[in-house]
């Protein structure tokens, strides 16, 4: 048996052989039978069993995802939020209210009902409280405390402001470079502000950015888990320029800017704008008696221009914008703190005067930083102006900035006014 | 108008006989290959409202037989494994044919379980390279391979019988006597 011929003979002879059995269309019919009654087992209690796991898979997952914020019903004229942080530090707390009671120039003591809703150490910056009481006006009250480090951590008082809506409020915060020294002087350190946040119960993650700092010169800014956090910035950072993220999960609850208003603290002014032009902007002013010539409308992100005429009848303030041949301000780069003075050329800003010599580099993208004089410091919440449009010759004393600000999209600006013009 | 219950009826009693032969040349043994054509019938009938006629129900029950005993043959090679083949001489037997069919189906016992597949399909069914490629799920080139070395297989069993018989003196018209 070698050829294929004879293998297919030898294969057909074999099979040959068997012949089909008497019953086998009932075995094969009986087979059948079994065969769907053992499927439908299977495919019941594989329905089953991915039941359970799509149950259990939710039950695991959906807090994660986002859990529910039952809002909390006030307490009086009070937010009433349980304490956040670690557990509440009933020292400190006391420490706080003898320095409320007796700050002069606060609300007038006693303070009555107090309410903590932070009152414990901070790592790397030291005791936070924020309370709510009333003063003995039985006006209700919010308190931010921190530690003036210049004398043995005493704790002073940095904001003492009216309650916030309770009903509606998601987040409290005080964003400031005046809270690690004597109360109303700014910190001369790079990284010498903060940002102080309480957010609602619910909140699972908190986000602290700012625009006055690349966010990758940053040391660990990000996400920060819970609902209270001190987070640190650049010292050029301000209540303006900082937004304050809230997350349930992975929802986004709010986001808002940062509120100021520690004690020596410029007092943000809010203007509309009415009217645009290539050289200067009118805003319309709710209360236009703290506005005064000379001083920084800023944005978001950064310097718009300085207020040149204040009409107290119209209300209205004229803003001359940074490109205007009217603008005029010392600079610095930030960091290499390279001087200069920039003003306006009618279309765009430019900085001369720059010293000649091997640490006068400045590199394309370099931030160029103004002094805010509402700040009664040359550092502490300086505002951005730009960032220079190209390398600096080594031999050139000027280089063109390119503004931060797109004033074609503005609505809205905030004017920088002295503290002392500030109103509690 | 002929309900599908009369179609089945219809399609179990024409394709029966010819699969238990295929069936019988897969495993050797006719208890076997009564099991593993009751079970391919039975899944083509729970599967009869789905199926696609255009593509043929005789291919599609042939694929299910050949995949049950394929899969037979893997269950049975990690725990139902033989540890020993009875070696039996060649009997002198007057009736040649059946001693010939006999050989045969010792020759396939030893071919590996593919193997085995496609030469019963290649050279028992008459089926196309491709269509024994399509029934075995593997590539028309793997079908070639597996039936070459089937062949070459039965071939050199064939040889090594026939050697044998010529020691024994045994030849295939019949005994030569000293």
């Amino acid at each position: 048996m070698r050829s294929e011929t004879q293998i297919r003979q030898g294969l057909a002879e074999l099979a040959d052989t068997v012949r089909s059995r008497e019953g086998y269309e009932a075995n094969v019919r009986k087979r059948a039978q079994r065969i769907r009654t053992r499927r439908r087992v299977v495919s019941a209690a594989a329905a089953a069993a991915c039941l359970a796991v799509v149950v259990s898979a939710f039950r695991i997952l959906a807090p994660a995802a986002g859990p529910q914020l039952v809002a909390t019903p006030p307490d009086g004229p009070f937010l009433g939020w349980a304490s956040a942080g670690d557990a509440l530090d009933a020292g400190l707390l006391a420490e706080a209210v003898k320095a409320w009671d007796s700050t002069s120039g606060s609300s007038a003591s006693p303070h009555s009902a107090v309410r903590p809703l932070v009152a414990t150490q901070v790592p790397y910056f030291g005791p936070v409280v924020v309370a709510q009481g009333y003063d003995s006006d039985g006006a209700p009250r919010l308190s931010f405390f921190t530690a003036d480090r210049s004398n043995g951590s005493a704790l002073t008082l940095r904001a003492d402001r009216p309650a916030p809506d309770p009903a509606q409020t998601q987040v409290v915060s005080l964003v400031s470079s005046r809270l690690t020294g004597p109360s109303g002087v700014a910190s001369s350190d790079y990284w010498g502000t903060y940002a102080i946040v309480v957010a609602m119960p619910g909140l699972t993650k908190l986000q602290v950015d700012t625009t006055a700092i690349d966010q990758t010169l940053r040391q660990g800014g990000g996400l920060d888990n819970g609902r209270f956090v001190v987070e640190e910035l650049s010292n050029s950072s301000t209540a303006p320029t900082t937004t304050i993220t809230g997350y349930a999960g992975t929802r986004t609850v709010f986001k808002t800017a940062g509120e100021g208003g520690a004690v020596g603290d410029p007092l943000a002014v809010s203007a509309a704008v009415v009217h645009r032009d290539q050289q200067q902007l009118t805003v319309s002013l709710a209360d236009g008696r703290t506005i005064r010539e000379g001083q920084l409308a800023v944005a978001r992100d950064g310097l718009v221009g300085r207020v040149t005429a204040v009409d107290q009848d119209k209300k209205q303030a004229t803003i001359a914008l940074i490109t205007s041949t009217a603008f005029v301000s010392p600079v610095y780069t930030n960091i290499s703190n390279v001087p200069g003075t920039a003003h306006g050329t009618g279309d765009k800003v430019v900085v001369e005067n720059i010293p000649l010599g091997e640490k006068s580099i400045i590199n394309e993208g370099n931030r160029v930083l103004a002094p805010d004089p509402a700040q009664r410091s040359d550092t502490a919440g300086a505002v951005t102006i730009g960032r220079a449009t190209r390398d600096k010759p080594n031999d050139a004393t000027t280089v063109e900035l390119t503004p931060t600000v797109d004033v074609a999209k503005l609505t809205e600006v905030q004017i920088m006014t002295p503290p002392a013009a500030a109103s509690r | 108008m002929r309900t599908d219950d009369d179609e089945v009826t219809a399609f179990v009693r024409a394709s029966h006989s010819r699969l238990l032969r295929v069936a019988f040349l897969l495993c050797g043994d006719v208890d076997h290959a009564e099991d593993l054509v009751q079970t391919a019938l039975a899944k083509t009938i729970v599967a009869w409202p789905r199926l696609d006629r255009a593509e043929g129900v005789d291919a599609y029950v042939q694929r299910i037989l050949v995949n049950v005993y394929l899969s037979a043959r893997r269950r049975r090679s990690w725990w139902e494994r033989p540890f020993a083949h009875m070696v039996e001489e060649p009997a002198r037997d007057a009736y040649a044919a059946v001693e010939q069919r006999d050989w045969l189906r010792r020759a396939l016992d030893r071919l590996p379980a593919r193997q085995r597949a496609a030469v019963v399909l290649r050279f028992h069914q008459d089926l196309s390279e491709q269509a024994t490629a399509d029934v075995l799920g593997c590539s028309v080139g793997t079908v070639k391979s597996l039936s070459s070395r089937g062949l070459r297989t039965l071939r050199q069993q064939a040889d090594d019988k026939e050697a044998a018989s010529r020691r024994d003196g045994i030849t295939e018209e019949g005994v030569r006597y000293a």
